[in-house]
């Protein structure tokens, strides 16, 4: 087990063309869910250079202008004038209905113990859940700093503090850890994306992103940037326009800046555009749940949970605890009370987290908003699965 | 809108500026003065400039006893009046009113807006002239009979380079009223009729002459030539008989084939619109003089070259002129220089291109063939329609296979002699072979066989326009359709209104909430003002019917719920006459219209459009009665709302609208943005499909034709509709939706349009690009239209299908097919129709050259072999007459067979003849020839050289041949093929060639001319045999035993 050393991880704003698609994916879902709350859609989002690609498998009543969805999100975004504008992009989409039999049309919460059992799981999933006590919210700090860096590079240019920024921008923490405790800001880079190229010039640039971003950012933290800490801002000079006229973008390719910044393992399997009845984003949620009771019931340091689902079963065909040498007592027999207080079933999953009505229930949809910034650790929304309310149980 | 109707008219004296409110009258008078008493100064724009209804309006007020004396001066439009002191102005002014109000009334004028109104303060200029709604005037018809000869020099002004006002005094002609009803009469009289000189068609003597002038017939004079020479005067008879039957043949079927060919859809275009004597009116095309104002609205063909006055908007298709495929736009002010080309002159319009957007007043600077279009005509001359490509390669083939075969009768006659037989006989047996042998006249049978054709899809109301297009027809691969009006009937109906609070279904004329209660428009005034402001907003005539265009079909299906609801249409319009409009165009998705109001509750802006777009201009909504902030929510809970209605695949418009400050002239709203607006609601409109179209697109997918729909809806209604239709035929559906397809790469768009199945949001502009891509991906595409927007796409098209029943002109001039009924399965008859031409062409030219061919190898063979001359030279010319043409018409007039609108389209690529048709008609000939020799041999071993032998030659060759016609009918065995209709007349034709044929067996006068000698009952069973044999042998090496049908 290794106690001293550095660990880097990066986040992405919510104008990242890959953010981009898993926010449009999931906006689609929300779109589906919303009316109709026993809809199975999975969708797939592309986008490139003035054309996005949209691949929208789902059974369901609902009849969603998937098009019109992809716009409004690039709209809110920010992608407004330039190469990539959300009014004239062409929008290619793809439909394929399937057959709503093979669905649930149940709500869930309404199953009993028999029915959940027949709620199998439909794909194999191995999926990894993680907390820590880094944050107050039982988060690695290297991504959540990260996170905290672009959200607030992402504010300055809605505020207009910064005007000249583009939506798409990046930011990588790097932090030197001794005794598995974060002790300094090894390095930050951000990669901040502008309008034009006369719109500001680099020294400019990095002063103000300074001032204005990396400054007010770790103004509460605990562990701040020193006089040593490098700082890189657009290293490799300036990024006119930046998003999908620059680098194209893809559904589920951000895995890590959507859970743990890979600090933990995390599964393989993209988390956004699928509806609740897939294990392999719910899966996450549920094992995200469970580490971070753990670690909020005081058992351990750090922990990791990993659950395994084959198809066929609605159980998970493994439940493993991994507290990395602090947990307090066995990590079996903090899995023994794990397994008694939690369901770790499908159905059960998507009922206690309530995951087929919350579009419905959140103003302006409820996935849409995991499409950036991470579907874990989340602060600024209220997240079912980082409820601790389970600490009680196991403690 | 419940204002008091009744108010009294207040003015004071001594002051020029006031405002009358009376209800229901509008601009109709203006009071200019009435200060003094006794004294009344009026303007009206009814008499301004008309001097007939200044007369009339004089006289009428004259008989009123309180006037003193009355004076109209219609240079100004003013009416001054003396009147009795006692009597107040305002009943004089009541009374120049109804004066005027019959007036307007005899015009027919409906939109006259009635109010009187003070003169504006800082102008003396008149005011517009009114809307006058449109009379057919016909001139009167004066047709010099020599006008055409008086032709005024060409050199004329450059019209581009000089300013309106120096045009205008070029040509004479007042701005304002145009040319007076005699003055036009006058130059019609002095120019001549506007009318392009028609190419002359071929003479029908030049056709009958043509028979007698080729190589065949020269080569039988000098036949008939040597026969009487050395005494064969009957053969010389023989020959000129042959030679004028052919003629004749040849001259009915030419003549029947142009006579077709020149009716190609002509289409004659309506009237042309221009401002005479004030007035706009209808006038034939013809009588358009230089100097005529004309009045230039979208889908009309501009009627001659004219320089723009003014102009809003104006797009201009001018292919016809320029090639070039996008419209250009034109505009009245610029000024170009002396040596602008033509496409670049963009104050000019000319004769024959066509008005796709905008609207245009233009003063005619040229007519006739003093036009542009005009010149271009001249210089071409006689006009035929071009060869087909079709044509072409037969024509190509035709000449190589004329000079082998003449090669080898020379070569013939060349073993003749060296066999020794008589020069002059050998002569006369190579000039007929040459005659009969060698294929002439190919492209003739793709000419006749393409009229027959054209006719019968003429009789299934698909009229075709251009020749070609039926080659082309058979290749189609995609099918580009427009939703409305093509897949659907384009009557829309509202169906749904939804405003932020209430959620209302219109079902057989009755408003229900959801839940199923009535409910009462008038009892809720978001949703009464909504109704309003749509009604104002829309240039629909609620009499009138919805006919053609996108537009006014939505504005009917509006105008319609309004009308339910019980809004009085034209009392809303009178009470808020429109100041001005900004119509909906590729830039700006809503229309708005600016209203004033009669009475003080202020005037308004309605708007309506697509519902986002009116969304974003708007700021405030009516909650619970209050006018409130659209918050992000409310903004969020409306787009649901919208994309609920456009999933069930509506057609939704967002309304909205803004009071206006009271008091607003029309000078003031000509400033272009749109104030802050209140959001009402949405509309959703459905346009169902027409009945069928599913199971057509089911036809077209099994020909092997992608069907792709191009529509202007959101993609949710497009994708409702395609998967309807299963446009992805049981595939995944590919939409595209794009508002800005010119930003997408031209390789990425090839990419992405060979799999999309719907095109969504698309503009008309766009379609063109669609077009482009797609044959780009090396696709031969078929594209229907009926907008005058359409008309690029169209061009571009390989096929360009117009529906004929209300399209616009534009399209269907364009267009390479018209559809007469509008109706889509005629598309799928065409392609049929198509297909089968050409596999009948293909058949026929299959015979002939097989025949022929026949005909060639067994002279050779038989004068090679030393065995004498198997046929005789009248025998030669008699199996020309008798096998050539009637049983090549018949297979022309073959049936489709059942599969062939089951197989892929063909390749454009492929000639028609290809070498391994050639192979296989050269196997077939040898197997026919080989029937014909062996019972020529048998007759030779038997009774010896002679007239008894070549008689057995002579039928045998004669009877497989006819035999051959049926065999050529299907590429696989015509015996055990079950798909082959049958064919009525090939029947008939080789029922008669048959008689024919025992004819010359059985007549003693024509075994006389002929040769030929009586046989016996062996013989007879011999040549049936040796003709049947070939025949079942040809069926034996097709391809495939049971193949259904034949392949093209």
């Amino acid at each position: 087990m290794k106690r001293d050393f550095l660990f880097t991880s990066e986040s992405v704003t919510e104008g990242h063309p890959d953010k981009l698609c898993d926010q449009i994916s999931d906006a689609i879902v929300d779109a589906f869910l919303m009316q109709d709350p026993y809809s199975s859609v999975i969708a797939e989002c592309a986008a490139s250079t003035g054309v996005m690609f949209v691949a929208t498998r789902f059974a369901s009543q609902a009849r969603v202008d998937v098009a019109e969805v992809a716009r409004r999100i690039a709209h809110q975004v920010g992608y407004d004038q330039g190469s990539f504008r959300a009014r004239d992009a062409t929008v290619m989409t793809t439909f394929q209905e399937l057959t709503p039999s093979l669905y649930s049309q149940r709500d869930e919460k309404t199953l009993n113990d028999a029915e959940l059992e027949q709620l199998s799981a439909r794909h194999p999933a191995t999926v990894f859940g993680y907390a820590c006590n880094h944050t107050s919210n039982l988060m690695p700090l290297p991504v959540s700093l990260a996170h905290r860096l672009t959200r607030r590079l992402s504010a300055v240019r809605f505020e207009k503090l910064l005007p000249y920024l583009a939506p798409d921008g990046q930011s990588q923490v790097g932090v030197e850890f001794h005794n598995r405790r974060p002790v300094r800001i090894h390095s930050i880079s951000l990669v901040a994306s502008q309008r034009a190229a006369d719109a500001v010039d680099p020294v400019q640039l990095r002063a103000d992103l300074i001032e204005q971003v990396i400054t007010p950012a770790f103004r509460d933290e605990a562990v701040r940037p020193d006089a040593d800490t490098n700082i890189w801002i657009n290293p490799y000079g300036p990024v006119i326009e930046g998003g999908p006229a620059l680098h194209a973008g893809l559904t589920g390719r951000k895995n890590a800046v959507d859970t743990y910044g890979e600090y933990s393992r995390h599964s393989g399997s993209a988390l956004s555009g699928k509806d609740p009845s897939r294990i392999d984003r719910i899966g996450a949620y549920a094992a995200r749940y469970a580490a971070k009771n753990i670690v909020a019931a005081g058992l351990a340091e750090e922990c990791e949970v990993q659950l395994s689902y084959a198809i066929g079963l609605s159980r998970p065909v493994s439940v493993q605890v991994e507290t990395l040498g602090t947990g307090r007592i066995d990590d079996d027999e903090i899995r023994r009370r794990l397994e008694a207080h939690c369901d770790f079933r499908v159905g059960a999953i998507i009922s206690r987290f309530n995951l087929r009505h919350l579009p419905a229930q959140v103003k302006g949809g409820f996935y849409r908003k995991l499409g950036a910034y991470g579907h874990v650790g989340r602060t600024d929304i209220g997240l079912p699965w980082e409820q601790t309310d389970l600490v009680a149980a196991i403690r | 809108m419940s204002e008091p109707l009744e108010r009294q008219p207040e003015f004071k004296t001594g002051v020029k500026t006031q405002r009358m409110g009376h209800a229901g009258i509008g601009a109709l008078v203006t009071v200019v003065h009435t200060g003094v008493a006794g004294r009344l100064r009026l303007r009206s724009a009814l008499l301004y400039r008309a001097e007939q209804h200044a007369e009339r309006i004089g006289a009428e007020l004259a008989l009123d006893p309180r006037i003193v004396e009355v004076r109209v001066a219609p240079l100004t439009g003013s009416i001054l009046l003396h009147f009795d002191a006692q009597t107040g102005p305002g009943a004089m002014i009541e009374r120049v009113v109804q004066a005027l109000s019959q007036l307007a009334n005899d015009l027919q004028t409906t939109d006259v807006d009635v109010s009187v109104r003070a003169a504006p303060k800082n102008n003396p200029s008149p005011p517009t002239p009114l809307p006058v709604k449109p009379t057919t005037v016909n001139p009167v018809a004066v047709r010099p009979p020599l006008a055409r000869m008086h032709r005024i020099s060409t050199v004329m002004p450059p019209w581009h380079n000089l300013p309106v006002s120096v045009a205008i005094r070029q040509l004479s002609v007042d701005l304002q009223r145009g040319l007076t009803l005699q003055e036009a009469a006058a130059r019609l009289l002095r120019d001549g009729a506007n009318s392009l000189p028609i190419a002359a068609r071929r003479s029908r003597l030049s056709m009958l002459t043509g028979q007698f002038i080729s190589g065949p017939v020269l080569m039988l004079g000098v036949s008939a030539a040597v026969s009487i020479a050395t005494g064969g005067v009957a053969d010389a008879v023989v020959i000129a008989a042959v030679v004028l039957i052919n003629a004749a043949i040849g001259y009915f079927t030419e003549d029947y084939a142009e006579r077709t060919i020149a009716s190609l859809a002509k289409l004659d275009f309506g009237p042309a619109r221009v401002l005479r004597n004030g007035v706009s009116m209808n006038v034939a095309r013809s009588d358009l003089v230089a100097g005529d104002l004309l009045l230039l609205a979208p889908g009309t063909q501009v009627p001659a070259d004219a320089r723009l006055i003014e102009a809003e908007h104006l797009s201009v298709d001018e292919s016809a002129l320029t090639g070039e495929s996008l419209p250009v736009s034109k505009s009245a002010t610029k000024l170009v220089p002396t040596d602008t080309p033509l496409a670049d002159r963009q104050n000019m319009v000319y004769m024959g291109t066509l008005v796709t957007g905008g609207s245009a007043r233009a003063v005619t600077v040229a007519t006739g063939d003093r036009t542009e279009i005009g010149q271009i005509q001249m210089l071409v001359g006689e006009t035929r329609p071009p060869e087909t490509p079709m044509q072409r390669q037969l024509g190509q083939m035709g000449t190589q296979l004329a000079w082998a075969s003449t090669a080898i009768c020379v070569g013939v006659f060349g073993i003749g002699l060296l066999r020794g037989y008589g020069g002059l006989a050998m002569l006369k047996s190579s000039i007929s072979l040459a005659v009969a042998a060698v294929p002439e006249g190919l492209p003739t049978v793709a000419t006749t066989t393409l009229a027959l054709g054209m006719q019968r899809m003429r009789r299934r109301n698909a009229l075709l326009r251009r020749l070609d297009a039926v080659e082309t027809l058979g290749s189609v691969q995609v099918l580009c359709l427009d939703k409305t009006g093509t897949l659907t009937r384009n009557r829309m109906t509202a169906v749904e209104i939804r405003t932020v609070e209430m959620d209302v279904r219109i079902r057989d004329g009755v408003f229900t909430r959801a839940e199923g209660q009535r409910v009462e428009p008038a009892d809720h005034p978001v949703f009464a003002r909504m109704l309003e402001m749509v009604s104002l907003c829309s240039d629909s005539d609620p009499k009138s019917d919805a006919n053609g265009s996108n537009g006014s079909a939505t504005e009917s299906a509006l105008i319609e719920a309004a009308g339910l609801a019980g809004v009085d249409i034209p009392r809303l319009r009178r009470e808020y006459p429109r100041l001005r409009t900004r119509y909906r165009s590729e830039t700006r998705h809503y229309m708005a219209t600016w209203h004033t109001s009669a009475s003080a509750a202020g005037g308004r802006v309605a708007v309506k459009g697509s519902p986002e777009h009116v969304l974003e201009r708007s700021t405030f909504v009516y909650l619970e009665g209050e006018l409130v902030d659209l918050t992000p929510e409310l903004r969020v809970s409306i787009q649901q709302q919208n994309e609920a209605m456009a999933g069930a695949a509506l057609r939704v418009l967002g309304i909205a609208y803004a009071p206006l400050p009271y008091d607003l002239t029309p000078e003031e709203t000509s400033e272009l943005s749109l104030p802050p607006l209140i959001w009402l609601g949405l509309v959703g409109m459905t346009d169902p499909p027409r009945s069928g179209m599913r199971e057509l697109m089911h036809r077209f997918h099994r020909a092997g034709i992608q069907t792709v729909m191009i529509t202007g809806d959101q993609s949710a209604t497009a994708y409702a509709i395609g998967h309807e239709l299963d446009l992805g035929q049981g595939t995944p559906l590919q939409v595209l939706d794009s508002t800005a397809l010119e930003r997408v790469p031209p390789e990425l768009l090839s990419a992405l349009v060979e799999r999309t199945h719907v095109y969504s949001r698309v503009s008309p502009a766009h379609k063109l690009r669609i077009v482009q891509a797609l044959q780009r991906a090396g696709k031969v595409v078929a594209m229907t239209g009926d907008g005058i927007n359409d008309s690029p796409a169209l061009r571009a098209a390989d096929i360009g299908v117009a529906m004929g029943d209300g399209g616009s002109e534009a399209a269907r001039e364009v267009a390479d097919i018209v559809l007469a009924d509008n109706n889509l399965h005629t598309m799928v008859e065409a392609v049929e129709k198509g297909r089968t031409i050409y596999a009948n062409i293909r058949k026929s030219i299959h015979f002939l050259l097989a025949t022929n061919l026949s005909e060639i190898e067994l002279m050779l063979a038989g004068i090679a072999l030393g065995q004498g001359e198997p046929l005789g030279p009248m025998q030669l010319l008699w199996i020309n007459l008798v096998t050539d043409i009637l049983p090549a018409l018949a297979l022309a007039l073959d049936p489709p067979s059942d599969d062939v609108l089951s197989q892929a389209p063909r390749d454009p690529a492929e000639a028609i003849i290809r070498r391994a048709d050639l192979g296989r008609m050269g196997v077939e000939s040898v197997t026919i020839t080989g029937g014909a020799l062996a019972a020529y041999a048998y007759a030779l071993a038997r009774y010896g050289p002679g007239p008894l032998a070549s008689t057995h030659a002579f039928s045998a060759l004669t009877l497989s041949q006819l035999l051959h016609a049926y065999s050529v009918r299907s590429e696989h065995s015509v015996l055990t093929d079950k798909g082959l209709p049958a064919n009525r007349y090939l029947d008939v034709a080789l029922g008669v060639s048959l008689v024919a044929q025992l004819a010359t067996l059985f007549v003693p006068g024509l075994r006389g001319l002929l040769g030929t000698a009586k046989i016996g009952l062996i013989d007879a069973a011999v040549i049936a045999g040796s003709a049947t044999a070939p025949f079942l042998l040809n069926q034996l090496i097709k391809p495939g035993g049971t193949g259904k049908g034949s392949k093209p």
